[in-house]
């Protein structure tokens, strides 16, 4: 049954697709978060507000969010993509920010004693310091963005959401329950390795 | 980028010219004025709140003064770029801020890698001034300050202070969180890296019997308020008020220290010191490592053999303790503390061990106690 479903659905393209849609989301993801993040962490009076915004967004049900998205961008790979980064961008952004205000004050005070700008600081002691914050952020990125990309499938984005709308469609319990665990241990896997990484960090940058 | 200017390469005199500072309605400084003469170690002593730490952070601009001027070689600070003022001044902080994510080296070197220095001219400098502070490089110059104790990480506290050289070294509290048998340790060497170096030194202290160790002069504030500035003799000869003959004579020890016995005012010994002659020295590296300790005493079938010290033993790890050891004084616990004291000052020992049948407690040299004697 498995080998069935995995040869008939192409399971394997599906996974490569499904992956790719979430890595390229998830660089975006980082990316921008990463950047809002220090943006705020230079504007402190705006966090309150950006923070708030984005909050709302991530308050709206993934497939309702994917629906908003359709007028403007059609079906498929794009709205996945932008649905996928609207979401997971506040974890990635807020650890950020917390990650570069909350640096332990010796740090800091070490830092400017020794004649290091505001900027060298930010650059050599609180990025560094941020990174197990901003990692944790990424994490859940990940879990979230493996979501949206298998809802995706419902709008044609391809990917792993794919065999499952075809299993809905047709009612065949075999393509839905292979292609669910498939999608179930895929997150599990991906979710360890970024565990892993998580942890590098935080024995390279972490506080003990 | 290209490397900041040295602003001054000797310090002649630092002037502190009624300087004040209020936060809110509390005035931490009130109308301080304070010469500092280049080259020596000069002490701001008092109780916490005092104003000292504030007063010390004022040179280098941490805290910005409301009134007055502070005058280096005769030039008002506020006249430099306080970043750039900052590279020119050493710091010293009592939780010492060793950066987390950086190795030893990194640490000491992370202002020259900033100035643009060529990697072999940071390794040069970065194992000197490990050296200096008695730490054998190879052993420490790629280890992360987590895996250092509190008195190693201490050291390095200093190395990255010095680094650029500068001839202006602010310390505050430096051995305030260090327990009272390692604290003198540090302040031994201390003394030996500070005549070596000849630097200028403002060190901010609550501990009068460091304060008598360290200092050339001690300044002693209270409430925001210079009370007096005095060589250290001075103050226990001629305090200015009854404040300071307090702080001076606050122990009441003093007041009858011909019948005081070694046994009063020693340490006990904890179990924390003991070492087994036939413990290997890595062994023991790891326990003092652990115990935050750096000092111990080697025992054989509970008789006294000698002492151990942390420094020491990286360079022989493969040898047992009853190889290594060496030896300090011992007292008996009934002798007096004027004659054990006036011993010890005599033969440059800070420490002493105390006897009865075997070791009972530790005895540390007491500079107040032993200008009294």
């Amino acid at each position: 049954m498995i080998l069935n479903v995995w040869k008939t659905q192409q399971l394997g393209i599906k996974t490569i697709e499904h992956l790719s849609m979430v890595f390229i989301a998830l660089l975006i993801i980082i990316f921008i978060g990463i950047g809002i993040g220090i943006f705020l962490y230079n504007r402190r009076n705006l966090s309150d507000i950006v923070l708030n915004i984005l909050n709302v967004i991530e308050t709206i049900p993934e497939l309702v969010l994917l629906v908003i998205l359709m007028p403007f961008l059609g079906i498929g790979f794009k709205p996945t993509i932008v649905a996928s980064i609207l979401y997971s961008i506040l974890p990635v952004a807020r650890n950020t920010y917390v990650g570069l205000t909350q640096v332990d004050q010796q740090y800091l005070e070490s830092a400017r004693a020794m004649g290091l700008a505001e900027k060298e600081i930010l650059w050599h002691v609180r990025i560094p310091l941020a990174l197990p914050l901003i990692a944790a952020g990424v994490r859940i990125a990940i879990v979230f963005t493996m979501g949206v990309v298998t809802l995706g499938g419902l709008i044609a984005a391809g990917g792993l959401g794919g065999p499952i709308q075809t299993g809905i469609h047709l009612y065949d319990k075999d393509i839905i329950i292979v292609t669910g665990l498939w999608i179930g241990i895929l997150a599990v896997l991906v979710d360890s390795i970024g565990s892993w990484i998580e942890k590098l960090l935080n024995r390279r940058y972490g506080y003990d | 980028m290209a490397p900041s200017k040295k602003f001054f390469n000797k310090i002649d005199k630092i002037e502190i010219k009624n300087v004040s500072k209020n936060y809110g309605a509390v005035i931490a400084v009130n109308q301080v004025s304070l010469d500092i003469i280049g080259g020596e170690l000069l002490i701001l002593l008092g109780p916490s709140g005092c104003g000292k730490t504030t007063l010390l952070r004022m040179i280098n601009r941490l805290v910005e003064t409301d009134d007055g001027q502070i005058l280096i070689n005769g030039q008002d600070v506020k006249s430099f770029n306080p970043v750039l003022l900052r590279k020119n001044i050493g710091y010293v902080i009592q939780q010492i801020g060793l950066f987390p994510h950086m190795t030893v080296k990194e640490n000491i070197s992370l202002v020259p890698k900033l100035e643009g220095w060529t990697e072999k001219e940071m390794n040069q400098r970065v194992k000197e001034l490990l050296e200096l502070v008695s730490l054998p490089p190879e052993q420490f110059l790629n280890r992360k300050p987590k895996e250092l104790s509190g008195g190693q990480q201490q050291r390095i506290g200093l190395a990255r202070a010095m680094v650029m050289d500068s001839p202006l070294l602010l310390m505050d509290e430096p051995f305030g969180a260090l327990d009272p048998i390692l604290r003198k340790q540090l302040q031994e060497e201390f003394i030996k890296v500070k005549e070596r170096l000849q630097r200028t030194i403002i060190f901010v202290t609550h501990d009068i019997e460091e304060a008598f160790r360290l200092g050339d002069r001690v300044a002693i504030l209270r409430e925001g308020q210079l009370i007096q500035v005095a060589r250290k003799n001075e103050l226990l000869v001629n305090p200015a008020n009854d404040f300071i003959a307090d702080i001076v004579d606050s122990n009441k020890k003093f007041r009858h220290l011909d019948n005081l016995t070694i046994k009063d005012t020693m340490l006990p010994l904890e179990k924390k010191y003991i070492f087994q002659s036939d413990e290997t020295a890595q062994s023991a590296i790891q326990r003092m490592i652990k115990e935050q300790i750096e000092f111990g005493i080697v025992l054989e079938n509970h008789n006294y053999k000698g002492t151990i010290k942390l420094n020491q033993l990286y360079a022989n790890q493969e040898k047992k303790l009853k190889e290594i050891y060496s030896q300090v004084p011992t007292y008996n616990s009934t002798d007096s503390v004027a004659i054990a004291l006036d011993d010890m000052k005599k033969n440059n020992n800070f420490i002493g061990i105390v006897m009865e049948d075997e070791p009972i407690g530790i005895l540390l040299s007491d500079e107040l106690l032993s200008r009294l004697i």
